[in-house]
């Protein structure tokens, strides 16, 4: 029978495999949804799976008819118009801004989607301003810190408001400065979440419900407190528990 | 999306009479085809194409390469080789046709095409040759046998330099690549910004990597200082050569001698 796209989900993932060209299973039969206006955290060790669940999600690596974002299927022919639903940010940020300053990398998606120069230039100052980075227009991206960096690819990609936004890693290497920023501006936008994090505080905070993804399968699901509660589920799962 | 050995080195592990030989042998043998190949008069026995690329097939059967792999991994060669096409309206000699060109009159001659041809066949054999030994040896070992051969120790850690990074510049333009496409949205499947506009970023794409590897450097650098480097490069690696490789280098060295002798008999007075 043929699947139809729920409404009210952001994102709809059903059955999801994914192995690498070397023949090591990265993913093995995902499930996942996520509501509109969710903001769920993806957690588990290194090598489980989260950076490579988390690049199907806009087509970055090819998946066969299994991924929904808003109601659209997630295809070849799709990819422009999911692109313009969903953002992705990488954990590198260096891999994300390409551009010679940060005006330019913020400028692109913008320009790319055809809207007129006095709107990029909108978008490009509201883009800045969310993430509290006016005035480094015409700053070079790699002479920034890690956090102006971050705080830049993020830009770069809520200047094409997006309705779903994925995040790698967000607050890894922050200073616990810049991690708070970052939770509260994280906290203040509307958009639809899935965050891979190891930080236990962000997701606390930030997400009312959590995933934990370990060697490619999901092993639990549920409210953010409850998990992270369950010292014996986290520490199985290579996650810190309380002690 | 990370690179591994396996898609640089597709042929590497495979198991060959070829892939067995010293890295040195199979070097000196290539060098050897090349000069000779390309110290080829123009006024050779016009069967000289089909004797050189039968050496190339010889060796890609003894390899057990997959041909097609290998044919098409050598057109690589054409677009450098199209340097020469200017040579075909410059050449003085019988001329062939002609080309108005704006204010331009160019005329082909049969002599320019000829030498076009050579180039172009000569430069396609030259790196099919080269195709063999890099499929056949392991980098490390070819960097080896070219510090053993006398090449300069500066350039050879150059080189494994090369090799070494190549696989994280690989990654980063891969990541660079898959950022872009990521915010490369079409919500009204037309496109924005102009052709120049894209090209524009791409070329900035390619001067941020350089920017990035250039920093990059100066901290292996460091690194190297900190843990003791003075400038002098110490490999771990040993060749050892084996009798079947006395074999092949002399029986390459044999064939060599008898295709230069047929062409200087062929043609007499051109060698």
């Amino acid at each position: 029978m043929e699947h139809v796209a729920s409404p009210h989900l952001a994102i709809e993932v059903r059955g999801l495999s994914y192995s690498y060209q070397d023949g090591r299973v990265a993913l093995r039969d995902v499930y996942l949804n996520v509501a509109v206006g969710e903001k769920v955290a993806l957690m588990g060790p290194n090598g489980a799976g989260k950076s490579t669940l988390l690049l199907h999600l806009n087509g970055t690596l090819p998946s066969h008819g299994v991924i929904w974002i808003m109601g659209i299927e997630l295809n070849e022919r799709n990819l422009g118009l999911i692109r313009s639903k969903v953002g992705v940010i990488f954990d590198n940020p260096d891999d994300q801004l390409f551009s010679p300053t940060v005006m330019d990398d913020v400028a692109y998606g913008p320009i790319y989607m055809g809207l007129s120069p006095v709107e990029v230039r909108e978008r490009v100052d509201w883009a800045l301003q969310q993430v509290n980075l006016q005035g480094f227009e015409q700053r070079m991206p790699h002479h920034l810190s890690l956090g102006e960096r971050k705080r830049a690819a993020l830009a770069s990609v809520l200047s094409m408001s997006p309705e779903v936004l994925v995040l790698d890693e967000p607050s890894a290497g922050l200073d616990p400065r810049g991690r708070c920023k970052l939770i509260e501006l994280l906290r203040t936008l509307p958009q639809t979440m899935l965050i891979a994090t190891h930080d236990e505080r962000l997701a606390r905070k930030l997400c009312s419900r959590t995933v934990i993804l370990d060697e490619g399968v999901i092993v639990a699901d549920g409210p953010t407190a409850d998990l992270l509660s369950d010292v014996s589920l986290l520490e199985a799962h290579g996650l810190e528990g309380r002690e | 999306m990370t690179i591994n050995m396996f898609e640089l080195e597709p042929y590497i592990s495979r198991s060959s009479p070829v892939h067995r030989l010293d890295a040195r042998v199979k070097l000196a043998v290539v060098v050897l085809y090349i000069v000779v190949l390309t110290s080829l008069p123009l006024d050779v026995h016009f069967s000289w194409p089909l004797a050189f690329w039968g050496l190339i097939l010889l060796a890609i059967w003894a390899a057990r390469l997959p041909l097609g792999a290998m044919l098409s991994r050598s057109t690589v060669a054409l677009p450098f080789a199209l340097a020469a096409l200017a040579l075909v309206f410059t050449t003085p000699g019988q001329p062939l046709f002609s080309v108005a060109w704006g204010s331009l009159h160019l005329t082909a001659t049969a002599e320019g095409l000829v030498r076009f041809l050579s180039i172009l066949l000569k430069s396609w054999l030259g790196l099919q040759a080269a195709l063999i030994l890099s499929a056949t040896t392991p980098f490390t070992q070819l960097l080896c046998g070219l510090r053993s051969l006398g090449l300069p120790p500066l350039l050879v850690s150059m080189l494994g330099f090369m090799y070494r990074y190549l696989f994280v510049l690989v990654d980063e333009v891969r990541r660079m690549m898959a950022a872009r496409d990521a915010r490369s949205a079409r919500p009204d499947r037309q496109a924005g910004g102009t052709l120049a506009w894209r090209a524009k970023v791409t070329g900035q794409m390619a001067g941020t990597l350089f920017l990035r590897s250039y920093e990059r450097s100066e901290r292996i650098y460091l690194a190297m200082r900190a843990r003791g480097f003075d400038g002098e490069i110490r490999s771990a690696q040993q060749l050892r050569l084996q009798g079947q490789d006395a074999l092949v280098a002399g029986t390459s060295l044999l064939i060599l001698a008898v295709v230069v002798l047929s062409y200087s008999v062929l043609s007499p007075g051109v060698f």
